[in-house]
């Protein structure tokens, strides 16, 4: 266990660290969690008509009213999430031209094009530059490689999240098929 | 959510995929290819209801969405080896150097050009392929798991759909198995118990 002086630090630590504090960080922190829907459970409006038509096909095989009616919620899930995948993978192949502008991978040009420019930058000119420039040079190097690092996570883990949707998907799909 | 172009095998009657598929074929793929290729799997397997052709598309779908990850992972390995030979620029800009190796490199044969640019980058083809695959270890690593799920889940609607199509054989067992009991049981005789004391 922890001494009560690491608590102490960690107590006071964590009031540091209570969510963003600028207009611009609460903005961009209220979208976190929507890297791709596929978590927003669909209203019942839009979803019951679509059911209604799948249980009286999925009946046609003699299968019981309640048991289609999984079926058809699970299939629905499936096929959305199979969309999302096929516009992901449609996203991540396009051609530069083609494609629809990802913020993300915006941001990765910025700081990667910034990160080369400081990087061509002739040694000889830096030999000159006063200490403090220096020094304001490398933490601005490690800012961007930092950055760069943190964004590809980023994306990482919205494409895992979509994964892992996708996978419970399927699952859930194909064990209501097996409860027939 | 409707599937753009009929699949082949409902044009007739309205199927689950009309309802809630999206189009299947994606821009830069062969539709008359996906076409022909479903049609094949739904004759081979026979399938008629709307379920059983939904769960025949599916496995078929499973199988395109797996020959469509190889063809990604040999992309990305082509990009990388692009990526060794000209390093300038990030993420996923394409430049027109890059442009320009991406075509050479797809060429069948290696040519004078190519031999060159490799011979002054300090490669051959080989261990150009071997860094690109290293440096693409990663998404390559990420395509594998994506194809080996698609493979378990072909697995699993493979196993449904022979579960579905043997649903009504079974039922129809189970009750001819009924009839032959109910008839066996009424062809034995019961004996009457007789009431008079033995003497």
């Amino acid at each position: 266990m922890a001494s009560l002086r690491k608590q102490q630090a960690s107590r006071a630590n964590s009031l540091r660290s209570t969510g963003p504090k600028s207009s611009l960080g609460k903005r961009l922190a209220s979208q976190n969690s929507r890297t791709h829907g596929l978590s927003v459970v669909l209203p019942d409006e839009v979803i019951e008509p679509v059911v209604a038509k799948l249980v009286s096909l999925i009946m046609q095989d003699g299968i019981e009213q309640n048991v289609a009616k999984q079926v058809a919620i699970k299939l629905v899930d499936y096929e959305r999430n199979l969309a999302h995948e096929r516009a992901t993978f449609v996203k991540a192949t396009a051609n530069e031209d083609d494609a629809p502008i990802n913020q993300d991978e915006v941001l990765e040009n910025i700081f990667a094009n910034a990160l080369v420019e400081q990087e061509s930058v002739d040694p000889k000119s830096l030999r000159m530059l006063p200490k403090h420039q220096k020094e304001e040079r490398d933490w601005m190097m490690a800012s961007l490689k930092f950055l760069i690092k943190t964004n590809k996570r980023h994306q990482k883990r919205a494409k895992d999240n979509s994964d892992r949707h996708y996978k419970r998907a399927a699952n859930q799909f194909i064990k209501a098929l097996r409860s027939v | 959510m409707t599937r753009q172009n009929k699949s082949p095998s409902t044009s007739t009657a309205l199927s689950i995929s009309d309802i809630v598929s999206t189009d299947p074929v994606l821009p830069g793929e062969s539709r008359a290819l996906y076409d022909a290729c479903l049609r094949s799997v739904i004759t081979e397997l026979k399938a008629t209801t709307a379920l059983q052709i939904y769960l025949a598309e599916q496995m078929f779908e499973c199988l395109w969405w797996m020959r469509r990850y190889e063809q990604q992972k040999r992309d990305t390995i082509l990009r990388e080896m692009v990526n060794v030979l000209d390093d300038s620029g990030y993420g996923s800009k394409i430049t027109e150097s890059k442009r320009y190796y991406f075509n050479l490199l797809q060429e069948a044969d290696p040519s004078e050009e190519l031999l060159e640019i490799l011979e002054n980058a300090n490669h051959s083809i080989v261990t150009l392929r071997q860094d690109g695959m290293t440096r693409a270890t990663g998404q390559l690593s990420a395509t594998d798991a994506r194809i080996a799920f698609k493979a378990k889940t072909l697995a699993g609607f493979q196993a449904s759909y022979e579960a579905l199509v043997n649903r009504n054989i079974n039922r129809e067992r189970l009750e001819l198995q009924n009839a032959i009991l109910k008839r066996d049981l009424q062809a034995i005789e019961m004996e009457k118990p007789s009431r008079g004391k033995s003497s």
